[in-house]
């Protein structure tokens, strides 16, 4: 080869091999299409197989529920036209909406919304302790079925319209029958939107159809609860992992919506007349500081007791935000628009005394053992409230050491039960949603098993007894009453310390209309002009 | 030649074969769950357990080596642990935005740092070599998201010019790929530039102190001629070299890069498989990018004997 020749073929290459690539689908140019800027990574495409949010976002769009929850946790109707009970309570009898279609246009028959059920009640916790209270299913006809109850329970509508994970969402029969511990690999479901498996990139974009099969409810929407109005005929998700790129895409018009903006960024959108900066999750994120209750010192209750006297959830808030309209304390270990929100018994998260804590934790007979802090440092909220743990607990005297570490390191070592100098750990900040936390069936921290227990494993058998109670309570007055006394009761075991709420923010620019108050990232009846 | 090809092509197995061992040992040694991370924070011990189970992650590592290698043989690279997708697709789809992202910044290097490192050693001492100088500095220590991050400012969010972000594949047109690909290039391509250049205008002022550069002078051939068809083919050599070094740095740089302007690239997807210790992805990566970078120099040994006929395998 001559080194003309050479020179000549490089050149061509370089302009030829761009095309070898895979042909992507073409961006598609429809006037309604709402891009948004996703935060997490949308891995897997089974809300029941994980938990993760960005699932549970790609759920809401692509499967439907038979009952939803209000904004005040009263679940409705959604695919369902009603229900009734029978036998005393023992039989909830479901009528399925006229005209439920899937993706693939086959109906919706109480055979899927069984199996789904089935599905969901193996991987839930709410699922699992409904099916506990589950005897069997008769299929009525080809739009009612009956759930037969071994003795009433007055949670199950609850539970089936729940809008924290996971979901009951309801399949069709053939993917709800896939091992609950494998990926189901079709995302054929009910709900306003298609998704356009084609153009799904993991990690990158992700894009859906305005389902036209569709039918939404009648009445206003509510929280997940009334019309899901597919209002755009296209929806793509970006994941934009750098905050700055995504602001700036935002502020560009490349973008409509950001589901999650940093909050040192918010000044700068507020500053910009076309973007809306809005707290859309009335529920918030709550902040709680786990503490492993098989290791010392924080074994001993009244080690914890010390602690919780120390801690102040406002220096725990301004750490991470700076902006006070968007700190909010919370006494409680329920959310503040949970029915059951009360601050009864949180007086010793009231003292905020690093000096009383001092006192308390000598009467405790602390002996100096290591306590151990797993700092998620890739989250900055998070990481700054691990600072300020150790700030604390070093200043009422405890002999402290904060590992930094990234979220899938610690989620490995949090399983350890061993001490905490030879790879176990003593405590994290951790965050969950308001919805999360709303009712004792859904607040996985506030169960008290032992090694059933979530990570940390507290062990009071008198918290489960009334979580017990609560449960089968038959009247809203009673599960009021119950779930007020285990709070109280958690506050003299202290499985966890909570550590005080912040309001979740959105973003989104001025031409979108119809972005209504709502726990979950729901982009049903959002319209862009 | 042929002989050399293969030669060198067989020794890049036992290459990669290495490399396979030590990254499998860094993912074995490293701590992180990923059926800890999948499950969710709602996951029961007995949960996750069944779901380590059903991906395998509770074997021994060398039989988990040794199966990934037995595939990977056959040419199948596993799937990956969240989304179950196979990793040779996962792959195939960022290709195109990360061989896009790196052949215009090697193109927009060379164009650049090529004539600039000639004009420099030409003018030695004059402006052009100062502002060499200058190039070269800001282009080694300005670090690529700081230079994203100005650029975008600058053209995207106050010329409104360019787009911020994302990528566009070159069937939707040449117009809007180059457009969501020009910042991101030229960010990338500031060091690479600035590299090539300097070693452009050394070898060159080499070159140009030869014998025989003095006597096509004397014989009255213009100081162009001189420049492009006497000295830089004789001074190629060095830059060549540099430029496909240069390629393997800039695949690395390429990683922040992709974040910065939100391309969804292999370097994304190299990062977002770190952070959920998504191992089969992790292994293809680094597989397919020391074969990318064997192929790299065996692909600039051959450019040798091109540019330099004396040159022979």
């Amino acid at each position: 080869m001559k080194r003309r020749t050479f020179l000549q073929g490089t050149s061509l290459a370089a302009g030829i091999l761009p095309f070898l690539g895979r042909t992507t689908l073409a961006q598609k140019s429809a006037a309604k299409t709402l891009k948004i800027i996703h935060n997490g990574n949308l891995a897997s495409l089974d809300p029941i197989w994980t938990t993760a949010p960005p699932t549970k976002d790609y759920g809401f769009l692509v499967f439907d529920q038979l009952l939803a929850v209000d904004s005040k946790y009263v679940p409705h109707p959604q695919m369902a036209e009603g229900w009734t009970l029978e036998d005393d309570n023992r039989t909830f009898v479901l009528t399925l909406r006229e005209g439920l279609k899937f993706h693939d246009n086959e109906p919706v028959r109480p055979a899927d919304c069984v199996a789904s059920i089935q599905r969901w009640g193996a991987r839930d916790g709410f699922g699992q302790l409904t099916m506990k209270f589950i005897d069997g299913f008769e299929t009525v006809d080809d739009r009612k079925f009956k759930i037969k109850l071994k003795k009433p329970f007055p949670l199950l509508p609850a539970a089936l319209g729940k809008s924290n994970s996971s979901q009951c969402f309801i399949m069709p029969e053939r993917m709800a029958k896939v091992d609950p511990m494998k990926q189901v690999t079709e995302t054929i479901g009910s709900g306003p939107f298609r998704f356009l498996n084609e153009e799904f990139v993991s990690g990158a974009k992700a894009a859906w159809a305005k389902f036209d099969g569709y039918v939404p409810r009648k009445e206003p929407v509510d929280s997940i609860a009334g019309g899901r109005i597919p209002a755009v005929d296209r929806i793509e998700w970006s994941f934009i992992s750098d905050p700055s790129t995504a602001m700036a895409a935002l502020v560009a018009g490349e973008q409509d919506y950001w589901d999650a903006p940093t909050l040192d960024l918010v000044p700068v959108m507020k500053a910009d007349p076309n973007i809306v900066v809005s707290p859309r999750n009335p529920t918030g994120s709550y902040y709680m500081l786990q503490l492993n209750h098989t290791q010392a010192p924080f074994n001993d209750p009244k080690v914890r007791q010390a602690l919780a006297m120390a801690i102040d959830q406002e220096n725990f808030l301004k750490a991470a935000v700076s902006d006070p309209s968007l700190i909010k304390p919370c006494y409680s270990y329920y959310g503040v628009d949970s029915p059951y929100f009360s601050e009864e018994g949180a007086d010793v998260l009231k003292t905020r005394s690093i000096d009383k804590a001092k006192a308390a934790l000598k009467e405790a007979g602390y002996g100096g053992e290591k306590v151990v802090i797993l700092g998620v440092m890739e989250n900055p909220t998070l990481a700054a409230m691990a600072q300020i743990v150790e700030d604390t607990m070093r200043r009422m005297g405890l002999n402290v050491e904060l590992v930094a570490m990234d979220f899938a390191t610690m989620a490995q070592r949090r399983t350890s039960k061993g001490p905490s100098d030879k790879g176990g750990w003593s405590c994290f900040v951790t965050v969950w949603t308001g919805s999360d936390i709303v009712n004792p069936a859904v607040h996985q921290m506030l169960r008290a098993g032992g090694a059933t227990a979530w990570f940390g494993w507290p062990n009071d058998p008198e918290m489960e007894n009334l979580r017990g109670k609560w449960i089968e309570a038959p009247t809203e007055a009673e599960q009021k009453a119950d779930a007020a006394a285990l709070q109280v009761q958690a506050f003299k075991t202290l499985p966890y310390i909570p550590l005080g709420s912040l309001v979740a923010l959105v973003a989104y620019r001025k031409n979108l209309t119809g972005v209504f108050p709502c726990p979950v990232a729901a982009y049903w009846n959002i319209s862009k002009s | 030649m042929l002989g050399y090809v293969v030669r060198r092509l067989l020794m890049a197995v036992p290459v990669m074969g290495v490399v396979a061992l030590v990254v499998f040992s860094l993912l074995y040694l490293t701590p992180g769950d990923p059926a800890q991370v999948l499950a969710g924070d709602t996951a029961t011990p007995e949960q996750i357990a069944k779901i380590r189970t059903s991906l395998g992650l509770d074997e021994p590592p060398y039989l988990r080596f040794g199966r990934w290698l037995w595939h990977m043989v056959h040419g199948d690279l596993g799937a990956s642990i969240f989304s179950g997708e196979s990793v040779t697709h996962m792959i195939g789809q960022r290709l195109q935005p990360t061989f896009s992202l790196l052949l215009l910044s090697v193109v927009i290097s060379i164009a650049v740092g090529v004539p600039f490192g000639v004009a420099a050693a030409a003018r030695r001492g004059g402006v052009l070599d100062h502002a060499l100088t200058t190039f070269t500095t800001l282009g080694f220590s300005l670090p690529a998201f700081i230079a994203g991050y100005g650029l975008a400012f600058l053209f995207a969010t106050t010329l409104k010019w360019l787009p911020v972000q994302g990528f566009v594949p070159l069937s939707d047109g040449l117009e809007p790929w180059l457009r969501n690909l020009i910042l991101p290039a030229v960010t990338l391509s500031l060091v690479y530039a600035a590299i090539i250049g300097r070693v452009t205008r050394a070898s060159m002022l080499e070159v140009l102190s030869e014998d025989y550069i003095r006597t096509a002078r004397a014989k009255g051939v213009t100081p162009w001629r001189i420049l492009f068809r006497h000295a830089l083919k004789n001074a190629a050599v060095p830059v060549m070299t540099i430029i496909g070094i240069g390629i393997a740095t800039l695949i690395g740089s390429a990683v922040i890069t992709e974040n910065v302007f939100a391309i969804p690239g292999i370097g994304r997807l190299t990062v977002d498989a770190i952070l959920h210790r998504d191992y089969p992805i992790i292994q293809g990566v680094v597989l397919l990018l020391s074969a990318a970078y064997v192929l790299v120099n065996v692909a600039v040994d051959l450019c040798y004997t091109l540019l330099d006929p004396r040159i022979r395998y």
